[in-house]
C-alpha cells in the first residue's frame, strides 16, 4: 500500500490575467522507503505541489481540486488543528527551498527546535533538546551549534539544521523542495549521503525535488519528470535512467555529459515556451505530431510506467 | 575559560575606551565650533536692550550700552575664535557656564530648574507613542492591502503631516480654553506646595498632559507608518513562511519571528529621539507656556542671550552623542548579527 497518494491535484494562481494553472491533474504515489526524485525546470509546478503536500498554499494560489492522501487520510479534508497536531512534522516534514534565509536571525537554532517540537505537542524541552543533540549527530554537526545563531553557521551547516529539524518527529515522509540547490558540489554529495543514509536507516520516504538530473538519478529509486504544471513521466529511476520514455525524458537524459563515451551524442535541451492547449511540450518536441497541438495526452502505462505522450497511445495519429 | 575570558575583556575594554573616547572629542569640538560661531556673530544682546529699554533709562544712563559691550568683550578676551573657545571649554569643564545676561542667573541654574519638565513631558511622550505605534503599526501590517489597512494609512499619513503648533494650537483652544477641561499654561497650579504630595502631583500630570498628548500625537504617526513597513517586509521573509509551513503557532510567528525582527531599525531610532528630546519641543512649550528647555531656547534665541543658548547646546549636544553611544553599545542586545567591537 502506498504511503501517500496524490490524487489529480490541480493548483492555480490568480493572476491580473486571469487563472494561471501551475499544476495540473497532477497524481502519483510514493510508498514507504521510496526516494522520488521530482525532476523539472523553473516554473514547471515543483515546488507549488510540494507544498501543496503540506497545507502551505497560500493566496493568491488555489488547491482547485484532487486529493492528498496519507495513510489513507486527506490532508486537504481534515481540520488545520488536526493537520498541525496530527500529521505536520508528526507524520510529514519539509525541508524548504531557501535555506539559506529559512532560520529566524535573532533565534538560537536550539530555539527553532523547541518552536518546532512545542508547535506539535512536545512540551518537554530537555526532550527536544535530548532529540535535537541526536539529529545533529545524525547529520554530522556538533551539538555545540545549538547555541549558535543562524549568521554564525556556513550554508552547508544551515542545511544540515534544516534537514535535522525535519526529523525531529521521526516523520515517514520528508518532502525536500531542492534542499541541495545553493550549494557546492563536494558539499551536496555530503548532504546527499545524509539523506540516503536517512532513508536506508529509517525507511523514511523522501520526496526529493530538484532541477539538476544528476542529484535526482543520484538518489532517486523513482523519477517524476514534470514539464509545465504536468507529469511528463512517472516510473523506476533505474528503467527510466536505462529507457527513458517520454521525448522530454530523453533530451533530459542525453543533455548531461558522462565521463566515458561519445560527446557527439549529448544534445543540450531544446527551448521553446509552454504549449497551453494540448501537450504542453509541443514546441520543444522533437517527435511533436499534429495531434499534440490541441490534444491533452492521456496517461498510458507502459511497463508500469506512466507516460503522457501519444506516442505511446493507441490512437497515436 | 578564564585564559579565554582575559583576552576578550581585554578588548572590550579597549573598544569601549575608543568608542568613548571618540563620543567625548566629538562633544568637545562640537561644543566649540558652536561657541565660537554664536560669539562671533554681528548679533549682540546690546542691540536687544538697548531696543527694548524706554529711551529716558537710556538718556539717564549713557554708559549702559558701552558698559554692556564691554562685559560682552569679557566673554572673549582674547579676540582669537580658538583661544576664546577653548577658555569656554575651560570653564565649562569647570560647571561654570557663565550668567543669563538678560536676568543674571547662573544659566546652569535656570536650565536645572528647566530640564527635568522637559525630559518629562517629552520622554514620556516618546515612550507612549513608541509603544503603542509598533502595537498599531504590527497589527496594520498583518492587515497589509485590506480596507482597514488603507483607511488606517491615510488617517496616519494626515496625521503625521499636521504640524505640533497646529494640532497644539487646537488642542489648546478647545480642551483648554473652550471646555476648560485642562489648564492653559504652566507646569503645576500655584495654589499648591512643590513636593512630593498628592495635590502636587495631580496638578503636574493635569499641566502636563495636553502637552504630552500633543507630542504623543504628532510622533505617534511616525512609529507606526515605519513599523508596518517592517512588519510588511519581515512578513515576506522566508524564515517567516517556513514558521508558517512547520505549524508554529501564530502568536508564536507574532512575536518572536516577525515582531523581533521587525523592531530592530526602531530601535535605533528611539534611542536618538530620546537623545534630541532633551533640546525640548520649541513649539509645543511655547504654545502651553509649559517652562521647559524648549521656551527657554526660545526666548534666549529671541534675546540674543549667548551664555543661555550655549548652555541649552551643550545640553543637546552630550544628550545626543550620548544617546548614540548606547544606542551602539545595546543594539547587540537585540541583534546577535552585530556584536560589540565589530
Amino acid at each position: 500500500m502506498s504511503l501517500l497518494e496524490v490524487e489529480d491535484l490541480t493548483i492555480s494562481y490568480k493572476t491580473t490575467k486571469g487563472k494561471f494553472l501551475a499544476v495540473k491533474h497532477l497524481s502519483f504515489d510514493i510508498k514507504k522507503g521510496e526516494i522520488i526524485s521530482v525532476i523539472g525546470e523553473s516554473g514547471s509546478g515543483k515546488t507549488t505541489m510540494a507544498k501543496a503536500l503540506v497545507r502551505a498554499i497560500k493566496p493568491p494560489a488555489n488547491i482547485d481540486s484532487g486529493k492528498v492522501l496519507l495513510n489513507g487520510n486527506n490532508l486537504l479534508e481534515i481540520s488545520q488543528n488536526k493537520f498541525v497536531h496530527d500529521f505536520l512534522w508528526v507524520k510529514v516534514s519539509y525541508v524548504p527551498q531557501s535555506s539559506q534565509n529559512s532560520l529566524n536571525p535573532t533565534q538560537k537554532i536550539i530555539e527553532h527546535f523547541i518552536d518546532t517540537g512545542t508547535s506539535h505537542g512536545l512540551r518537554d524541552k530537555k526532550e527536544i533538546e535530548d532529540r535535537a543533540v541526536k539529529l545533529l549527530q545524525l547529520v554530522r554537526l556538533p551539538k555545540s551549534i545549538l547555541q549558535s545563531y543562524p549568521h554564525q553557521l556556513s550554508g552547508g551547516m544551515k542545511q544540515r539544521v534544516l534537514i535535522a529539524l525535519s526529523l525531529l518527529f521521526e516523520p515517514e515522509l520528508i518532502i525536500m523542495d531542492e534542499p541541495v540547490t545553493a550549494l557546492d558540489i563536494a558539499t551536496q554529495r555530503h548532504i546527499l549521503n545524509i539523506i540516503k543514509e536517512l532513508n536506508e536507516k529509517n525507511r523514511t520516504s523522501i520526496i526529493f525535488i530538484t532541477h539538476e538530473i544528476n542529484l535526482a538519478i543520484y538518489l532517486a529509486t523513482k523519477l517524476l519528470v514534470m514539464y509545465g504544471g504536468e507529469l511528463m513521466e512517472f516510473g523506476d529511476r533505474e528503467k527510466i535512467e536505462k529507457n527513458p520514455l517520454h521525448p522530454y525524458t530523453i533530451s533530459l537524459l542525453s543533455s548531461v555529459p558522462k565521463l566515458f563515451g561519445d560527446l557527439s551524442k549529448i544534445k543540450p535541451v531544446t527551448e521553446g515556451k509552454i504549449n497551453s492547449k494540448g501537450c504542453p511540450f509541443f514546441y520543444r518536441c522533437p517527435n511533436a505530431m499534429s495531434i499534440c497541438e490541441n490534444n491533452e495526452p492521456e496517461t498510458y502505462t507502459i511497463e508500469g510506467d506512466k507516460v503522457r505522450c501519444f506516442l505511446y497511445g493507441a490512437n497515436k495519429a | 575559560m578564564l585564559i579565554k575570558l582575559k583576552p576578550f575583556l581585554l578588548y572590550m575594554l579597549k573598544w569601549l575606551a575608543k568608542r568613548v573616547g571618540f563620543s567625548i572629542i566629538t562633544i568637545i569640538i562640537t561644543i566649540m565650533i558652536s561657541w565660537a560661531l554664536i560669539e562671533y556673530s554681528p548679533e549682540s544682546p546690546a542691540n536687544f536692550i538697548n531696543s527694548v529699554l524706554p529711551p529716558n533709562s537710556i538718556a539717564g544712563k549713557p554708559t549702559l550700552r558701552l558698559e554692556l559691550e564691554q562685559y560682552l568683550m569679557t566673554l572673549k578676551p582674547h579676540g582669537n575664535p580658538l583661544i576664546d573657545s577653548l577658555q569656554y571649554l575651560w570653564q565649562v569643564l569647570h560647571g561654570n557656564l557663565g550668567i543669563d545676561i538678560i536676568s543674571q542667573v547662573p544659566v546652569t541654574t535656570i536650565i536645572a530648574q528647566a530640564l527635568p519638565w522637559t525630559v518629562f513631558i517629552v520622554t514620556t511622550s516618546i515612550l507612549i507613542s513608541y509603544f503603542l505605534g509598533i502595537r498599531l503599526g504590527m497589527k496594520i501590517g498583518y492587515k497589509r492591502g485590506t480596507k482597514v489597512d488603507s483607511s488606517l494609512m491615510s488617517l496616519f499619513t494626515v496625521t503625521r503631516s499636521i504640524p505640533v503648533y497646529i494640532s497644539g494650537a487646537l488642542l489648546l483652544f478647545f480642551l483648554g480654553f473652550e471646555l476648560g477641561w485642562f489648564p492653559t499654561g504652566g507646569a503645576f497650579s500655584i495654589n499648591v506646595t512643590p513636593g512630593f504630595n498628592i495635590p502636587f502631583i495631580l496638578s503636574v500630570i493635569k499641566h502636563a498632559f495636553l502637552p504630552i498628548l500633543t507630542l504623543t500625537l504628532a510622533n505617534l504617526a511616525g512609529w507606526v507608518l515605519h513599523m508596518r513597513a517592517n512588519t510588511i517586509y519581515t512578513l515576506g521573509e522566508d524564515y517567516v513562511s517556513f514558521a508558517e509551513i512547520r505549524g508554529i503557532n501564530s502568536n508564536n510567528i507574532e512575536t518572536k519571528y516577525v515582531g523581533r525582527n521587525a523592531i530592530l531599525p526602531l530601535y535605533t531610532s528611539l534611542i536618538y529621539t530620546i537623545g534630541f528630546s532633551f533640546g525640548g519641543s520649541i513649539f509645543v512649550e511655547e504654545i502651553f507656556s509649559y517652562p521647559g528647555v524648549g521656551h527657554l531656547l526660545y526666548n534666549a534665541i529671541q534675546y540674543n542671550d549667548y551664555p543661555l543658548e550655549m548652555g541649552i547646546f551643550i545640553i543637546l549636544i552630550a544628550s545626543v552623542v550620548v544617546g548614540i553611544l548606547l544606542a551602539d553599545l545595546t543594539y547587540s542586545l537585540l541583534d546577535p548579527r552585530v556584536k560589540v567591537g565589530e
